[in-house]
């Protein structure tokens, strides 16, 4: 009788979760403000979305979602005197799934922009399909080279290993390090980011004494911090916040006093980890494609609108996917609202505009030129946040193109 | 010296948190007969309500701690009662069922606490470490140690030494005969898996000193559970005290001497041991 | 129904024929006439279905009939899948007549060195090591620069296979390709089961011990339903890998080892239709549900699980079986 009763209250339980997401699910509004519509007017364009809900990277998805939604926000949802329709689907960090969902959102939605999804792995994927549907696909934080070939990607803020270049320079020349311990997730992506560091330190005369690369989701770093040589800096690339935090903290407690740099500082140093670092964050310089203390009017705007919508202020997240969409926005007002594949890579490859990050140009291959910066975090009354820059590196281009 | 003597401490204290981790699964499983695949997902429950009442709500760390087993027990209990019972030795319902909850209760974490990873925690009286010449050894690590030896000498007094002890050894070979003894060994089932749950949400707490929080942890942890049994053996703690430094030592001096190997060294020895003792060191006959 | 069933052996045999071929009928209809009519992303969805319900009937046979608890199937499922990628990326081929033979070869033969090593323990232990075995390759795949396409962890552009003869490859035309080799597979292990082999394994699933004393080599009868298992489950590793275009470490991982068990479970074990319902019930399910909610998904799925393990405790598919049987006997059974 109970087994019976916890059975159906199971069942209940699940149906209700069901409805009330399913409900709340509904496609983004378009503007409700519209009287009714002409006879003339025009279907809606669709701009899909693949961004990870669920897996290793969960937290990630809504804040790239609220960088979209602000974008599409500010104008109305409309473009190009069309309305702009959002699909996003999980791709829940999983390649299969998101090669799956983005033939669902190519098959059934007929989309031809699809922003995201995040993993490296997955553009790889995803490249030559997209190329094949003819569907302008964007990265959101890091961009492989590889997908290059195929030219359906727009690759922002560029590739892995351009990004972190101007770092590697500025490590030696600016900040006096001769040589250098770098330990990195054992997986492409940051393995190229790691590269990127690593070359750009050598070209200015730098050493790397020596290269460590830990499995994704080491829960325990002492091991490699322990058989860490002697350098004048240690240079971390990990996968994610989390173990960001954790390889900070353990190799503090480990008694080494040493300094730290890292990079994509501004995709790890989001407000809630800032906010359980504390201390152990400060003073460790990083490379930030973005830092929210950016002064121009575009950030300023920018910043407002993410506080007024997710208490919080942003992390690259927000931007990347904020600024891609006013990049997909752009090149529809340029080509009056035609998102077939030619006339929008033409538009976007053309364009130059001014983002929360810095003036923004493309590649004719779709590798977005843009600033970068370094950063590091600081305590500004009892609150951790990321800095305004330490310094600027401007048009940043990955140096394989021609 | 330094460096080998800073790998073994933190290989031995790493192995101690597996040994938390694995010691009620493998018990429950030699015991009563269930795979509980689960049970590194009570352990993130255990770690996320012990995050909740240490930093959420500012209170002390062990208070956490024991909150983090009530919420481990209180899972326990509710899958035990309601599901696996009517499952004895019911392997592949067992799996599927356990397999089912790990989805449940891992989209539940993200629910309530979201996707991204919580940092160690620890109480702020224990956040120094100890200088022994060429490193310092964090006293965090030394209280999972010494936690995981109290742990496993109390488990082990229960196995050999009381009453309870007993009739659970003998119920692991022979059912009926106790039951003929007029023993309730429904009751004592039940109490052996709520134990073992509620030290899988203790240990998450005490683990958290050492391992992230975030939502993948329960799998995570599942994997490791799995290895220190199948090194360890199943149904004794001896066996998955061995089984726990084993591993832990085994991985932090692999990943120190053969970096780029990293988890290959723990499976190919989680292989080979089986290979020469196949139901795992000190493991019962399979 | 009242049909009135007179005592003559033609209405017998057609009534025998009837109660068997309905079921046969209609799946027949979902799969081979209904496809044509699905749109476009719902025909890959059918096809993700048939990739994965071959896998679990290869996994039936070891799991279902055999009673062997395995926790790695997923290991040649992505030896499979693996030996085309590798054909493409490296060699640039994809000859199926030379991609297929040679997954099927050198899954078996990984099969044949896994089942000498995981055979000599059993239960909850030969759970275990399958499991470790599996995860051996999952970090070679991961970490052996030569399994992977630059820049990513895994292969991709994976290019659709060449028979020798022109095909227009979309989602219809691979779904009746998968379509075919799963009805090749499913024959010849609904004869494989049916034989006094596979009598012989379940024999051997129900009482070890009086197999034994009967004089059968209970190990040989146990290796050798392992390594067929390992053989079909890498022809739907192959199709995966031409399917997706793609194939990653993933595939071989503890979750891909767990697919095939929860959908023989869910759709009944020991009957190689369960293997199809199940593999329809994930499948659809997940696809659905994610796209209804897709961040409360896995926890809809899990309560599924919990769900239908409690109430269709033998199977999804053999309860609607039961259900069929029971319908259909209500009639004529007095008159025998």
């Amino acid at each position: 009788m109970f087994k019976k009763i916890v059975s159906v209250a199971f069942t209940l339980f699940a149906v209700g979760i069901l409805v009330l997401t399913g409900c709340a699910q509904q496609p983004t509004p378009t503007t409700p403000t519209s009287a009714s519509p002409t006879p003339t007017e025009k279907p809606p364009i669709k701009i899909g979305a693949l961004l990870d809900f669920t897996g290793p990277v969960a937290d990630l998805g809504p804040k790239f979602k609220a960088g979209i939604e602000l974008a599409l926000e500010e104008v109305g949802y409309k473009v190009a005197g069309r309305t702009v329709q959002l699909i996003v689907e999980d791709s829940a960090t999983s390649v299969e799934t998101a090669v799956e969902k983005f033939k669902k959102l190519v098959d059934k939605d007929n989309i031809k922009i699809c922003i995201g999804p995040l993993m490296g792995d997955a553009h790889l994927a995803l490249a030559p399909l997209a190329a094949e549907k003819k569907v302008l696909i964007t990265s959101l934080i890091n961009g492989m080279y590889e997908t290059l070939q195929y030219k359906t990607y727009i690759i922002y803020p560029t590739t892995v290993e351009a990004q972190t270049y101007p770092f590697g320079k500025y490590a030696y020349e600016k900040l006096g390090y001769k040589t250098a311990v770098v330990i990195a997730a054992d997986y492409a992506g940051k393995r190229g980011y790691a590269a990127g560091f690593i070359k750009g330190f050598k070209d200015a005369g730098g050493e790397i004494v020596q290269e460590i690369y830990a499995p994704l989701g080491t829960p325990d770093y002492s091991p490699y911090i322990s058989q860490m040589k002697p350098a004048d800096v240690v240079m971390y690339a990990m996968e994610g916040p989390g173990p960001v935090s954790r390889l900070v903290y353990q190799y503090r407690q480990a008694g080494n006093q040493g300094p730290l740099i890292t990079i994509t500082q501004d995709g790890d140093y989001t407000p809630e980890a800032l906010a359980e670092l504390k201390d152990i964050a400060l003073g460790i310089q990083g490379e930030a494609a973005y830092t929210w203390k950016l002064d121009n009017p575009e950030n300023k705007n920018f910043v407002d609108g993410i506080k007024k919508k997710t208490g919080q202020v942003p992390s690259c997240s927000e931007q990347n996917a904020y600024t891609l969409t006013k990049v997909i926005l752009a090149a529809l007002e340029k080509t009056g609202g035609d998102d077939s594949f030619d006339k929008m890579w033409a538009a976007v490859t053309s364009l130059k505009m001014n983002t929360p990050a810095g003036p923004l140009s493309f590649t004719p291959e779709g590798v977005a030129i843009t600033d970068m910066y370094v950063t590091q975090a600081e305590k500004v009354g009892d609150n951790y946040e990321l800095s305004a820059p330490l310094y600027t590196v401007k048009g940043v281009k990955d140096w394989r193109l021609p | 010296m330094g460096v080998f003597l800073s790998n073994l401490l933190n290989g031995v204290s790493y192995g101690m948190v597996l040994f938390l981790i694995a010691s009620g699964m493998s018990i429950v499983m030699g015991v009563m007969g269930i795979t509980n695949l689960a049970h590194g997902a009570i352990y993130m429950v255990g770690a996320y309500v012990g995050w909740t009442i240490a930093i959420q709500f500012g209170l002390d760390f062990w208070l956490a701690a024991l909150a983090g087993g009530i919420a481990g027990g209180f899972i326990g209990l509710f899958m035990e009662r309601v599901f696996l019972r009517h499952l004895y030795k019911q392997v592949n319902e067992q799996v599927l069922l356990t397999y089912g909850f790990v989805y449940i209760l891992t989209n539940i974490c993200i629910w309530v606490w979201g996707g991204r990873y919580r940092l160690q925690f620890t109480a702020s009286y224990l956040n120094k470490s100890i200088d022994l010449g060429t490193f310092s050894f964090p006293l965090t690590r030394i209280v999972i140690t010494v936690l995981g030896l109290i742990i496993a000498v109390g488990l082990w007094y229960l196995q050999d030494k009381t009453k309870i002890g007993a009739i659970v050894r003998a119920g692991m070979d022979d059912k009926e005969i106790i039951r003929g003894l007029g023993i309730n060994l429904d009751v004592v089932a039940t109490f052996v898996f709520l134990l073992a749950s509620f030290i899988a949400g203790f240990a998450g707490v005490i683990g958290a000193q050492l391992l992230s929080t975030y939502p993948g942890l329960g799998l995570d942890v599942l994997l490791l559970a799995l290895a220190v049994i199948i090194v360890g053996g199943i149904g004794s703690i001896q066996g998955s005290l061995l089984g726990g430094l084993l591993i832990g030592i085994i991985d932090t001096f692999g990943k120190a001497l053969f970096p780029g190997l990293a988890m290959f060294t723990i499976y190919l020895a989680m292989v080979l041991i089986l290979l020469v003792k196949p139901s795992g060191l000190v493991g019962r006959k399979a | 129904m009242a049909v009135v069933i007179s005592n003559s052996n033609l209405n017998r045999a057609f009534k025998k024929l009837f109660i068997k071929g309905l079921p046969l009928g209609i799946s027949a209809i979902f799969l081979l006439l209904l496809p044509p009519f699905l749109p476009n992303h719902i025909q890959g969805i059918i096809v993700k279905f048939l990739i994965y319900a071959l896998f679990a009937i290869s996994y039936d046979l070891v799991f279902g009939y055999t009673g062997l608890v395995s926790l790695g199937h997923a290991a040649f499922f992505g030896v499979g899948g693996y030996v085309v990628a590798v054909l493409s990326l490296h060699w640039a081929n994809n000859l199926f007549w030379l991609g297929m033979p040679l997954a099927i070869i050198l899954a078996s033969v990984v099969a044949a060195i896994y089942g000498l090593i995981a055979l000599r323990v059993s239960g909850t232990y030969f759970l275990l090591l399958t499991f470790a075995l599996a995860q051996l390759l999952y970090s070679f795949s991961w970490n052996v620069r030569w399994f992977n396409s630059s820049g990513m962890q895994g292969i991709a552009n994976i290019s659709m296979p060449f028979l020798g003869f022109h095909i227009e490859w979309n989602n219809l035309s691979y779904y009746y390709f998968t379509f075919i080799l799963f009805a090749v597979c499913f024959f010849v292990l609904t004869r494989i089961v049916s034989s006094p082999f596979g009598h012989a394994l379940v024999g051997i699933r129900e009482n070890e011990l009086r197999m034994e004393a009967l004089g059968y080599n209970v190990w040989l009868f146990k290796y050798l339903s392992f390594v067929l298992g390992g053989a079909f489950a890498s022809v739907s590793g192959v199709l995966f890998a031409y399917f997706n275009r793609f194939i990653s470490p993933a595939q071989f991982s503890l979750g891909t080892s767990f697919l095939p068990m929860v959908i023989v479970i869910i759709g009944g074990r020991g009957t190689l239709y369960g293997a199809l319902i199940g593999a329809a019930v994930v499948v659809f399910a997940e696809y659905f549900i994610s796209l209804l909610t897709p961040e409360r998904w896995p926890l809809i799925l899990g309560c599924i699980f919990v769900l239908s393990i409690m109430y269709f405790r033998e199977g999804i598919g053999v309860y609607l079986m039961q259900l069929w049987k029971k319908v259909t006997k209500t009639n004529g059974s007095a008159s025998y």
